[in-house]
């Protein structure tokens, strides 16, 4: 490790991708219902196998 | 070992670390060293948040958990996509957006420098308990193939991962985890096909999935609340997500690995990746230990999967009680044998099982009782000896079923999950410690002459301060039982109240450092209380920590004014970073 400057304060950088609407809303919803499924199909070979 | 896999081992260990060394040239600076220059694409963030997450104790004590407990572990992980979601809107953007180092550096903008080391305190403990339980389980591996001492196996270790830690950097671990996640995703599928084809001559998958269901082994979901009930849906979504969120929100173990990316959106794509693939992954190495638990139903298994808990009774005054005991579990075995094949004999036809049944019962409670007795026998040889297989069940099941070179690429697997995993929590811990701590010391970082040499040796010996402490630490975590559950429930006892810092950060405009200080430590006292008292399950105190930390913020914040956050201190767009 080299040195740094402690504790020198960092430049806020501006964010070009935005947190939620749009494409991201799509994807949040996406990683969401995989996990609905794969609980849903888990669910179905408890039952199935029980 | 047989030589083909010793050989594809080293081999593999070596490819390992030259592809390391050679992915490290041209880190020269802190920015290099912490955050790979904020440079990686998409993939490679997501392959190493995984491979971060998914050391050594996944893919050795994963295995064991599904042989012993079924796949209900899963439910632990379904939180983990929920928190991926929640912090690709919050914090992500927001640490990329303030140009952090550690995650910590905010909570003293946002605070004070008191609660910034409070949180620093709490990481280091946690992540130094769990550095020594990811350093167990290679050490575990090796001393079984040597033949050591698993203390010296350990000790070896350590020397190793305390070289990598010296030379590599956020690039390094990068690439070198990307590379061997991929290698490890493979050897698991290998493993897997393997498993299904090490089941007996005309057993199919529906066959082996319906003697696991009546076995009880595939029990996944469980609806039914209980707060000190062990895994339930409730449990792994509410305390598996405010786990899952403080461990990839605040643990430095992987803020660092996701500060690496050239981009915010490069960061939140490799979360979510993660998110897609996690449940997924760890069901299906969770049903690879149902698939051993099958294959050793219709196949000899020794009673106690730990050889040298087994050797040291034998060496002992209780050896032919030993004996007699592996006797009855082999006579056990036989009866469970035939009992199951009558079993599944009569549901192909559909006939009635009930007379299988209860001869598989009663062959059941037989080899629980010799393997009862077995663990007495160990606890009556010395309180130094584990009485907890649950770790070797995995190993036994390569070294003695899989083909020729197999074993030597899967335990080249488990060995680099491991080394890489503990690597990036000594970096972790040695990063924290450096930008958190030492930075902040008067007079340790002096500027002027000497002053890069004394960084040099303020960070070696960081380094070697944090890998004796996994040492050490990995002698007590070997005996605590399944090291996947102890690594996590270490981790609970802390998690909840960093968390709370971060939550009341947005959530609780008007708290300030002095308030969220002292409601931080009034919070770790009520989830150490919870944890000594027993009053609910582990996965639970994520959430005490998280709720009491931010409810205590709030209130001391209202009751003392000179508690309050001063107007320059209060985040411009709370929740929309």
């Amino acid at each position: 490790m080299t040195r740094g400057e402690p504790n020198e304060p960092h430049e806020p950088v501006s964010d070009p991708a935005p947190p939620f609407g749009g494409r991201w809303s799509v994807l949040y919803a996406l990683v969401l219902l995989v996990l609905v499924a794969v609980i849903a199909a888990l669910q179905w070979l408890t039952r199935h196998y029980s | 070992m047989r030589p083909l896999d010793l050989a594809v081992l080293v081999t593999t260990l070596t490819g390992f670390v030259l592809y390391g060394l050679w992915r490290s040239r041209g880190t020269r600076d802190m920015a290099g060293y912490l955050v790979a220059g904020r440079d990686m694409p998409w993939p490679m963030v997501a392959l190493s948040v995984m491979a971060t997450q998914a050391s050594a104790v996944t893919f050795l004590a994963t295995p064991g958990q599904g042989y012993v407990g079924g796949l209900s572990f899963v439910q632990f992980y379904f939180g983990l996509p929920v928190a991926m979601v929640v912090l690709c809107a919050t914090l992500v953007p927001l640490y990329q957006r303030l140009r952090v180092r550690t995650a910590y550096e905010y909570l003293e903008r946002r605070f004070d420098g008191r609660t910034r080391s409070l949180a620093t305190f709490l990481f280091l403990m946690q992540r130094g308990l769990a550095a020594g339980i990811t350093l167990y389980a290679p050490g575990l591996v090796l001393s079984v193939i040597l033949g050591l001492d698993v203390r010296v196996t350990c000790a070896l270790l350590g020397l190793l991962v305390l070289g990598t830690t010296a030379l590599g950097g956020a690039r390094a671990v990068a690439h070198t985890q990307a590379l061997q996640f991929t290698i490890i995703i493979g050897a698991m599928v290998l493993a897997f096909v393997l498993a299904l084809r090490a089941l007996p001559q005309g057993l199919g998958a529906d066959d082996a999935l319906a003697v696991a269901g009546h076995l009880g082994k595939l029990q996944a979901v469980d609806t039914h609340f209980d707060p000190r009930g062990r895994y339930n849906l409730w449990a792994g979504l509410v305390g598996g997500f405010f786990l899952q969120f403080s461990y990839f929100g605040t643990d430095q173990s992987q803020v660092g690995r996701y500060l690496s990316a050239r981009s915010s959106r490069e960061s939140r794509l490799g979360l979510l990746f993660n998110g897609l693939f996690k449940v997924p992954m760890q069901a299906f190495i969770l049903l690879l230990g149902v698939l051993v638990f099958v294959t050793y139903q219709f196949a000899p298994s020794p009673v106690f999967f730990d050889p040298a808990g087994a050797a040291r009774v034998r060496a002992g005054t209780h050896a032919a009680e030993w004996d007699a005991i592996e006797r009855t579990h082999a006579a056990m075995g036989i009866q469970k044998r035939a009992a199951l094949t009558d079993w599944l004999d009569a549901r192909r036809r559909g006939a009635g099982v009930s007379e299988p049944e209860a001869r598989l019962k009663q062959a059941q409670a037989g080899d629980k009782a010799a393997r009862d007795s077995a663990v007495a026998l160990l606890k009556a040889a010395g309180p130094a000896t584990n009485t907890n297989d649950t770790n070797y069940v995995f190993l036994h099941f390569v070294l003695t079923r899989m083909p020729l070179g197999v074993v030597g690429l899967v335990l080249a697997a488990i060995f680099a999950a491991s080394m890489n995993s503990t690597s990036s929590e000594v970096h972790a811990l040695t990063s924290t410690t450096m930008v958190d701590v030492l930075e902040r010391l008067p007079g340790v970082m002096r500027r002027g002459q000497g002053g890069d040499q004394r960084e040099l040796l303020w960070t070696r010996l960081a380094n070697v301060f944090w890998v004796a402490f996994a040492v050490l630490f990995s002698q007590i975590a070997g005996r605590s039982g399944s090291l996947v559950e102890t690594v996590n429930q270490m981790g609970s006892l802390f998690y909840g109240t960093i968390l709370g810092l971060f939550v009341t950060a947005f959530l609780v405009r008007r708290a300030g450092g002095p308030a969220v200080f002292f409601a931080a430590l009034l919070a770790e006292a009520a989830v150490l209380a919870c944890w000594k008292l027993d009053l609910v399950f582990w996965l639970w105190f994520n959430v005490v920590g998280c709720v009491l930390t931010v409810a205590f913020a709030a209130l001391l914040a209202h009751l003392v004014p000179a508690w309050r956050a001063k107007p320059e201190q209060l985040p411009q767009r709370p929740l929309r970073p």
